[in-house]
């Protein structure tokens, strides 16, 4: 994919007429898909894809485009022909962009992380008997993902990594269900059995008769899968700068200091810490660490390159929604969160988050997988999902009880259109009165 | 007329037929998708895109195993390694196929579609297009409280070519046109958002942009949006509920639509979008909703977003019942999912891309009309509220609870629409919640619309659906605004 890259830069660069800059930016990946139901193959293959993101620029004039690569250099020179074409034609048409952001200086970078992938066999293989006689229904992605940035100025990133995500849920019955996920750069076949014996191990509790809540407030340990549900749809627009100077923020009174979050809280965009680029689609580098939140007060804002110009900050994310975000962690004990709830639910897993009132910053969702009653200290029953309907401002205000000390990694399984490079490294929270409301 | 595209996918199908490997079947799935986005955000016209999406998914069937290969190298050597792909995928899976091969549909069929297209795309300069959305963004802009406004057009011309062993061959060309504008109104830290289109988005050309009177909007948009700063709280309570098309089209989506799709009842879905409350038994006999309740699959909607001739797994997609005076008695499933299940379905087994093999989906899934017109289902209302525009939407993964939010609503008192109310939303149970639909809309309040950004699938596939309704009145339903519920 690199030879890809470099051959068309290098293509650009010779059909470049005077005045004339362009930006490109390569997303590309080839990845085996397998998708699972019942512990057996219901759909598998492999894709092999690459997308070149072009913005030709004359002056204050530019015009973006995408096209798909196929690799086969012929066939890859005359569609970038055709595409600069229909670009030239677009180019006079169009005013001047005030908000035109590129890297203009010739830096260079290079990310590589190989990983140790395994055959598709001995995955399918250790998968069939890790899950042996349990109704397993899941996906498994792996392989290789691109990212590079070629200039006009000279200007190069680029960025590989080989990577796996397994990510199932084994059923008890009907909804009753346990969520398990394995992913990273080094598959390694004890790990993989280990994480599925333990998301076994836990359906002993799914087999008991499900309790009906009802509609109140509840003392809730919410682990850090459910809690990336919450953030992830106050992520979506709520920390960068364009939703802030507009004032669609759901945060909007967060950042007004009208309201402030525990002091515990602090969110983190480390890109340097991530599995993301370190650099935007239009050649920018990003830094390696901005705190959005610090001790529960609104910090700096994602700026992406077209907010840069039209608002004068400089430019720190690829997109104004994070991508390696990170949440400081507390002092309760993981291993206590039954414990320390006493009497309520310890949630392993929210669902289908979305914002119900954007001024009280208020989201809504499910609760879903294993989410258990706790009584006295010990767990007790599943229960029958419930829609819970929150504040941030109470859930990480006043609300929260603490935070766990440990963190854990949760890769994004996300792959519309590609493989997601996101990922959240996040406590478990203890909080009381969490509203469920149907 | 032929175009560049079609040629090129005909040429790589040939190609394929010519060194087609030694299988027990297979088929070529070409797509080419060229779009163009157009849009202007406070008087600043935006980075004019232009793309184009080319490739292709070879599925075999070898023994006891199918695979596939994707690529966006259409020559003879890409088509080569990605039929060995499929075949290598088809031979390590052969004795863990969840579903017997000998159950998958053959491509047979012969056929063609195009949409229906008066005005094309280009056939108005780039540049006049731009004057048009600026002009419709600043008259937007009617109060300093108007923070930000934009307008936009997005428009798709995809081509789909499906060949198979069995000798089938499928063309198919859709012309899609999704216009918008947005108005987002802010006072202290309360903010109001309007918004027209998004849920528009239909096949045709810029013909569409007449029907749907786009030029008549902007000043309705934004005032709407400044209007919301002031308005009281949608009151909280339960009572009567109009559905307006422009939220009927999520809640028939999200609580109809997902719930009878196929592959969820059979589990397929259980990891990431979810199951359904839905099941195999209940098709024939179950009371879905009340007996005003008509749904349709309906593909031959001229206009509708996901109107076509077969679907990806080549089936002849026609018009069919799904619930007929409320009782379910049909699924959305493709043929696969009908061999599976052994229940009707449809022809609805649809890919979001050359790079996603086909799953069941939703296309174009309409509540038929009544004989109300909108104001006697107002009139029908003692207390109540009327909502419109879908803003906030969230199921549970049997999609049975659900809370929706709408951008407004109007309270109705005694039969008559009284004032505005802002932060509208409404919480329920699919089971229950159809079952108490009173009123439907007639003929003449019957819109059609859609939602472009279905997901689901494993991996990832985002689909754009069609969905047409009138107005429907629901008892007895827990309303409430925002401040907390």
């Amino acid at each position: 994919m690199r030879a890809t890259l470099e051959r068309a830069a290098g293509h650009l660069q010779a059909l470049l007429e005077p005045g004339e800059a362009f930006t490109a930016y390569l997303e590309a990946e080839q990845s085996d898909f397998v998708r699972l139901n019942g512990n057996r193959v219901r759909q598998a293959g492999h894709v092999s894809q690459a997308r070149l993101n072009l913005d030709l620029i004359h002056g204050d004039r530019h015009v973006e485009a995408a096209v798909t690569l196929s690799g086969e250099p012929d066939t890859d020179a005359a569609a970038l022909h055709s595409l600069l074409t229909a670009l030239r034609r677009v180019l006079p048409l169009v005013p001047e962009d005030p908000y035109l952001a590129y890297a203009a200086e010739a830096v260079q970078s290079s990310d590589i992380r190989p990983g140790r992938l395994p055959e598709a066999d001995a995955v399918l293989t250790s998968l069939s008997q890790d899950a042996a006689g349990l109704d397993l229904v899941g996906h498994w992605a792996a392989g290789n993902l691109y990212r590079g940035f070629a200039g006009s100025a000279g200007q190069w990133h680029w960025f590989e990594a080989e990577s796996f995500s397994l990510d199932w849920s084994l059923y008890q019955r009907a909804d009753k269900a346990v969520k398990g996920r394995y992913a990273g750069s080094h598959w390694d076949p004890d790990t993989q059995t280990a994480r599925i014996t333990a998301t076994r191990d836990q359906l002993e509790i799914m087999a008991r008769p499900a309790q009906r809540l009802l509609p109140g407030a509840y003392r809730v340990y919410l682990a850090p899968a459910a809690l990336a549900e919450i953030l992830g749809v106050i992520a979506w627009q709520g920390l960068g700068l364009r939703a802030l100077r507009t004032r669609q923020t759901p945060l909007l009174r967060l950042a007004d200091r009208e309201v402030s979050l525990h002091p515990g809280v602090e969110l983190v965009e480390h890109c340097a810490g991530g599995q993301a680029p370190r650099f935007s689609p239009q050649g920018f580098t990003l830094p390696e660490r901005l705190t959005l939140i610090q001790a529960g007060r609104f910090g700096e804002c994602l700026v992406d390159a077209r907010s840069s110009r039209e608002y004068g900050v400089p430019v720190n994310a690829a997109a104004e929604r994070p991508a390696s975000l990170e949440m400081g962690p507390g002092d309760l004990d993981i291993a206590d969160a039954a414990a320390l709830v006493g009497d309520g639910l310890l949630v392993s897993d929210l669902w289908y988050g979305n914002l119900s009132d954007r001024a009280r910053c208020a989201v809504t969702g499910m609760t879903r997988y294993a989410c258990l009653r706790v009584e006295n200290g010990r767990t007790v029953a599943p229960v029958e999902p419930m829609r819970f309907d929150v504040s941030l401002y109470d859930l990480l205000g006043e609300g929260l009880l603490g935070l766990t000390r440990e963190r854990e990694l949760l890769t994004d399984t996300g792959t519309y259109e590609q493989r997601s490079t996101a990922t959240a490294l996040l406590p478990g929270i203890l909080v009381r009165d969490f509203p469920l409301t149907l | 007329m032929s175009t560049e595209g079609q040629e090129r996918l005909h040429a790589a199908a040939r190609r394929f037929r010519a060194m087609a490997p030694p299988v027990d079947d297979w088929s070529l799935r070409l797509v080419d998708d060229s779009a163009e986005t157009l849009s202007v955000r406070r008087g600043v016209v935006e980075p004019v895109r232009l793309s184009r999406d080319s490739g292709l998914m070879i599925t075999v069937v070898e023994g006891r195993g199918v695979g596939y290969g994707a690529t966006t190298d259409l020559s003879a050597a890409g088509l080569r390694v990605a039929a060995e792909s499929a075949r290598a995928w088809a031979r390590r899976t052969a004795d863990l196929q969840l579903v017997d091969p000998a159950q998958l549909p053959r491509v047979t069929a012969h056929g063609s579609y195009r949409s229906p297209l008066e005005k094309p795309w280009h056939g108005l300069a780039t540049g006049v297009k731009l004057e048009r959305l600026l002009d419709l963004a600043l008259r937007m802009k009617i109060h300093d409280a108007i923070v930000d406004w934009s307008a936009g057009l997005a428009y798709h011309d995809r081509e789909t070519l499906l060949v198979s062993a069995s000798g089938g061959e499928i063309w198919q060309r859709q012309h899609v046109l999704m216009p918008w504008l947005r108005a987002v109104a802010n006072r202290g830290s309360e903010t109001q958002i309007r918004s027209f289109g998004p849920d528009l988005g239909g096949q045709g050309g810029l013909e569409r942009l007449d029907i749907l009177e786009l030029d008549q909007q902007p000043e309705r948009v934004a005032g709407e949006a400044l209007a919301l700063l002031d308005a009281p709280e949608c009151p909280s309570g339960t009572m009567d509920l109009i559905l307006m098309p422009g939220q009927m089209t999520l809640q028939i989506h999200e609580s109809i639509g997902h719930p009878l799709e196929l592959d969820r009842i059979l589990g397929d879905e259980r990891n990431y979008a979810g199951t359904s409350f839905v099941t195999a038994e209940m098709f024939g006999t179950y009371q879905y909703g009340s007996e005003l309740l008509n749904v349709t699959f309906d593909p031959t909607v001229s206009g509708e977003l996901a109107s076509y001739a077969h679907d990806d797994a080549g089936a002849q997609a026609e018009r069919a019942w799904l619930i007929r005076e409320g009782i379910l008695l049909r699924g959305l499933g493709g043929t696969t999912s009908q061999a599976r299940s052994g229940l009707p379905g449809v022809a609805c087994a649809r890919a979001s891309s050359w790079n996603r093999p086909a799953i069941d989906r939703m296309a174009n899934l309409n509540l038929e009309p009544g004989d109300s017109s909108l104001e006697e289902l107002l009139g029908r209302v003692e207390r109540g509220v009327l909502m419109d525009t879908n803003r906030s939407w969230s199921i549970d993964d049997s999609r049975n609870k659900f809370q929706f939010g709408c951008e407004l609503g109007w309270r109705i008192e005694d039969g008559e629409r009284r004032e505005l109310v802002r932060n509208p939303g409404y919480r329920g149970i699919s089971a229950g919640f159809w079952r108490s639909l009173a009123g439907v809309g007639n003929a003449a309040s019957f819109r059609v619309m859609g939602v472009g950004t279905c997901g689901k699938g494993e991996p990832n596939q985002m689909i754009a659906v069609g969905h047409a309704s009138p107005p429907c009145l629901f008892r007895g339903v827990a309303v409430f605004g925002g401040g907390g519920s």
